[in-house]
């Protein structure tokens, strides 16, 4: 009797380790179906990068995959990487959580099989604006995944009309961190904004991108996100109207 | 000379009831006891006091969460108060009570006279007391000689590379790593000296190379 009270336990612990060992495998050794979109996202403190490297451009914030059909499944896979400390990609009707580790690469795969915007946040305390590390997961049809991506290959619109904006933003710090591809900005701490306007936010989630918002988000930063790491640069409300005009062709 | 009549008298003796020693004596007893008993229930009585300061901490940030967009504290406030209360429930709190129990409790239940080594028992106590004083000491003193503040902020569990200093500006971290170091216990958290290992390679590289 006492050795079935130790042979039972152990064999169902055996079986239990197989069982769960198989669906690890199963998941973690998942063939990429052909037509999965890849991403590389990026955690900074306290935005998202998300990098297409078929499709060569990278964005911020809002995330967007072609939906999947359940019949012939085009997920997207997620490479997880981080720049600074450990921040967590939690999207939480489409995956659970998967940490962002530098150093180190992770990675998790979506499978949305409806059209909608998904909200996630990140999941693992990053420092100061952690709780406005928000992102936005934008599920939409192929055409329109696609007609999106062209959107987002093409260099940053130009208007003449909004040159002394452009001058502004390249002669001043703005260039340091934030790209705008086709002109002299090619930083990379902040996050790029050759598109900013396809974006439905600001600031990683924690405004609506209205024309307010980002004259705001400009002047004092601070004033939407507190603790967050871009500096009020301290310029004329001129140059802030020139360069906010300037952003606002950016579609 | 004795005679008959005062042997058999009883002696003049005074009462039983104890008198009552100073103040000064009986805080002194206190702090310099050795017993067991007398250093469970202060390690309860710190627990106890750990458990309350914590649960108003814990009070703070409920009525920060109570309605959206709340300002009732600022971000950075908010982070302190949270490393502030993991750090005092479990390390100040949940622990000394527990310990507070233990040291009451095993002497009597073993039959033994008192722990072993009570002198080693008592430092203990007062390595807790002065950890938990210091890391609150960090409240006022974290930031600085401004007395501007700044307690840890970097969540309880530590992890580096926020607890960098190229991540964790201030010294509040330091506070929130080096109070666990006089507690006898510090063995049992060895994630707190993550931030140490994460000084020597401060420099790691960044995933910024596209």
């Amino acid at each position: 009797v006492e050795l079935a009270w130790t042979v039972i336990p152990v064999l169902i612990v055996v079986v239990l380790f197989l069982a769960a060992a198989r669906v690890i495998h199963a998941i973690e050794d998942a063939k990429m179906p052909p037509g999965t979109t890849q991403v590389v996202a990026v955690g900074h403190q306290f935005w998202w990068e998300f990098r297409y490297p078929d499709h060569r451009f990278v964005t911020a914030n809002e995330l967007h995959v072609p939906v999947s059909d359940p019949q012939h499944p085009t997920p997207t896979h997620l490479t997880l990487m981080s720049a600074d400390v450990d921040h967590s990609f939690w999207v939480p009707k489409l995956a659970g959580k998967t940490d962002l580790i530098p150093n180190r690469v992770n990675s998790t795969w979506i499978d949305p099989h409806e059209t909608g915007v998904f909200v996630g946040q990140c999941a693992q305390y990053c420092g100061t604006q952690h709780a406005k590390m928000l992102l936005r997961v934008v599920v939409e049809s192929r055409e329109d995944f696609d007609k999106w991506v062209s959107n987002e290959q093409r260099l940053a619109a130009e208007a003449d009309s909004v040159a002394q904006g452009r001058r502004v933003f390249e002669s001043t710090a703005c260039l340091n961190c934030h790209t705008i591809s086709g002109t002299n900005a090619r930083g990379t701490f902040g996050p790029d904004l050759t598109h900013l306007m396809s974006r439905a936010t600001l600031a990683s989630g924690a405004a609506a991108n209205t024309r307010e918002n980002l004259h705001l988000w400009i002047k004092d930063p601070d004033a939407i996100k507190p603790g967050c790491l871009m500096p009020a640069m301290q310029m004329s409300d001129q140059e802030i109207d020139a360069v906010t005009d300037y952003l606002m062709t950016l579609h | 000379m004795l005679d008959a009549d005062s042997i058999s008298k009883p002696m003049f003796v005074p009462p039983a009831e104890a008198v009552a020693r100073p103040l000064f004596d009986r805080v002194h007893a206190w702090i310099v006891t050795v017993d067991h008993k007398k250093l469970g229930l202060m390690y309860i009585g710190y627990g106890i006091l750990f458990l309350v300061i914590g649960g108003v901490e814990a009070t703070v940030m409920l009525i920060q969460l109570a309605i959206p967009h709340n300002h009732f504290v600022s971000p950075e406030t908010f982070n302190q108060l949270f490393t502030m209360h993991g750090t005092t429930m479990i390390f100040f709190a949940a622990m000394a009570i527990v310990f507070g129990v233990a040291v009451y409790l095993l002497p009597l239940m073993i039959g033994a006279r008192d722990m072993a080594f009570p002198r080693l028992n008592a430092w203990g106590f007062w390595m807790s007391a002065l950890g938990g004083i210091i890391l609150y000491f960090s409240f006022v003193g974290g930031g600085g000689l401004y007395g501007a503040g700044g307690a840890p902020d970097v969540g309880w569990f530590a992890y580096a590379p926020l607890t960098s200093p190229a991540f964790s500006v201030g010294h509040g971290q330091y506070y929130h790593h080096h109070f666990v170091l006089p507690l006898p216990r510090h063995d049992v958290e060895p994630d707190t000296d993550t931030s140490e290992s994460a000084h020597e390679d401060a420099d790691y590289p960044v995933v910024r190379a596209a």
